[in-house]
């Protein structure tokens, strides 16, 4: 089994991809822009659903609360990606994405339900936390099994020991 | 499997866990003997330092193209001269670039199914044809994102005007002047200066105020 670094590779990539798709929905949000490229077909506009009375959360666009979960998913990943000693556990990542993931399935039960339209960029960024999810999910499992692997005794007592030692 | 004695307890210790033993059990202890060194693992640390710092600077590299992505995605894009055009508004006039030279055009590129372009005709664009009337030709084109043909499309441009009481001139795109300006999105707002040459341009929602400010700078 590899280490649970390893596992973690490709997710500061797809952090950083989700993060520009976010932020680009934000600007597209604040700018009332339109952008073409969104509008695919009338029921797969980017524009409409981040333009629509369900865009914002408490007045917060849900485009932003997109980017700032996934910088911090990009954190949290480089800590465990870079540092000899991480400061987190790849459990808390794991239950940020999972958060996330539940989040980007809430909007799309909303694009379904509400709306009947869908936005193309969001789709994206929901693939792109799925596998971020799935990513955490093999690391978080290799750390488990690393924690559950059996440790060797300690002797019972000092001087005199034990006549065998692991 | 390999074995030594500890020279301490005399326990069955694997010889690269001696050291670790002794210095566990029999921490007072002075051992002298020569102690098998610890699994090594001293090449292993630079190796990965070098690649964590080719690893970061990929991060840096991919973020950096990521955000130039982001930024040309939302650059407007355009001509700054005025290219020109021949519609027939909605009432079967005929309406062309030419008609507006030597006065100020303010164009509005839109569709009707746009969310935006409803809040931007009722909020904005209402109370500013009203200020502007006498100095100030007003012309919305549709770019039949509906691809509707001509009669379909002017029915449908005519109830928006019903359902938002504009009464200036409307008229549907039907020679690609979505292309000639490029729109990439609606509403898109192009005044044209009295010579012709496209004087502000902006893709979105704006306000009165904002409006305002661009129509004067070339009205006064």
């Amino acid at each position: 089994m590899r280490e649970p670094r390893a596992y973690l590779a490709p997710v500061p990539f797809l952090a950083i991809l989700g993060a520009g798709i976010s932020g680009f929905l934000v600007a597209n949000h604040y700018a009332y822009l339109s952008a073409d490229f969104c509008s695919v077909a009338s029921w797969l506009d980017c524009n409409e659903v981040n333009q629509s009375a369900w865009s914002e959360i408490l007045g917060i666009p849900v485009a932003a609360i997109g980017l700032a979960g996934f910088l911090v998913l990009l954190v949290l990943a480089l800590d465990l990606r870079l540092r000899e000693a991480p400061r987190f556990r790849p459990w808390q990542m794991l239950a940020l994405a999972a958060v996330g993931v539940a989040f980007g399935l809430y909007l799309l039960g909303v694009e379904l339900l509400a709306l009947h339209l869908f936005c193309l960029l969001c789709l994206v960024s929901l693939v792109l936390g799925i596998t971020i999810l799935a990513f955490t999910a093999l690391a978080f499992w290799s750390d488990r099994r690393g924690t559950r692997a059996p440790v060797p005794p300690e002797p019972a007592a000092a001087d005199p020991g034990p006549k065998t030692d692991p | 499997m390999k074995q030594r004695e500890c020279p301490v307890c005399g326990s069955a210790v694997r010889p690269e866990n001696l050291r670790a033993h002794i210095a566990r059990v029999h921490p007072r202890a002075e051992v002298k003997a020569d102690l098998p060194k610890p699994a090594a693992k001293a090449t292993k640390p630079v190796r990965r330092l070098s690649q964590r710092r080719r690893e970061t600077w990929a991060y840096v590299l991919f973020t950096v193209i990521v955000v130039l992505v982001v930024i040309v995605a939302l650059l407007p894009r355009g001509p700054t001269v005025a290219p020109p055009f021949s519609l027939t508004d909605v009432d079967g006039a005929p309406v062309a670039l030419e008609d507006y030279r030597g006065e100020v055009l303010f164009l509005d590129l839109m569709s009707t199914s746009c969310s935006v372009c409803q809040s931007y005709t009722n909020g904005t664009l209402k109370t500013t044809y009203s200020t502007y009337l006498s100095k100030v030709q007003f012309l919305s084109v549709d770019i039949n994102r509906e691809r509707d043909n001509v009669l379909d499309g002017n029915f449908r441009i005519r109830a928006f005007m019903q359902t938002y009481g504009t009464t200036w001139q409307y008229a549907l795109d039907t020679d690609g002047v979505a292309d000639k300006y490029g729109v990439t999105g609606t509403p898109t707002t192009v005044i044209v200066d009295r010579d012709g040459k496209i004087a502000y341009r902006h893709v979105g929602y704006e306000t009165v105020d904002e409006i305002a400010g661009q129509i004067n700078r070339l009205v006064t």
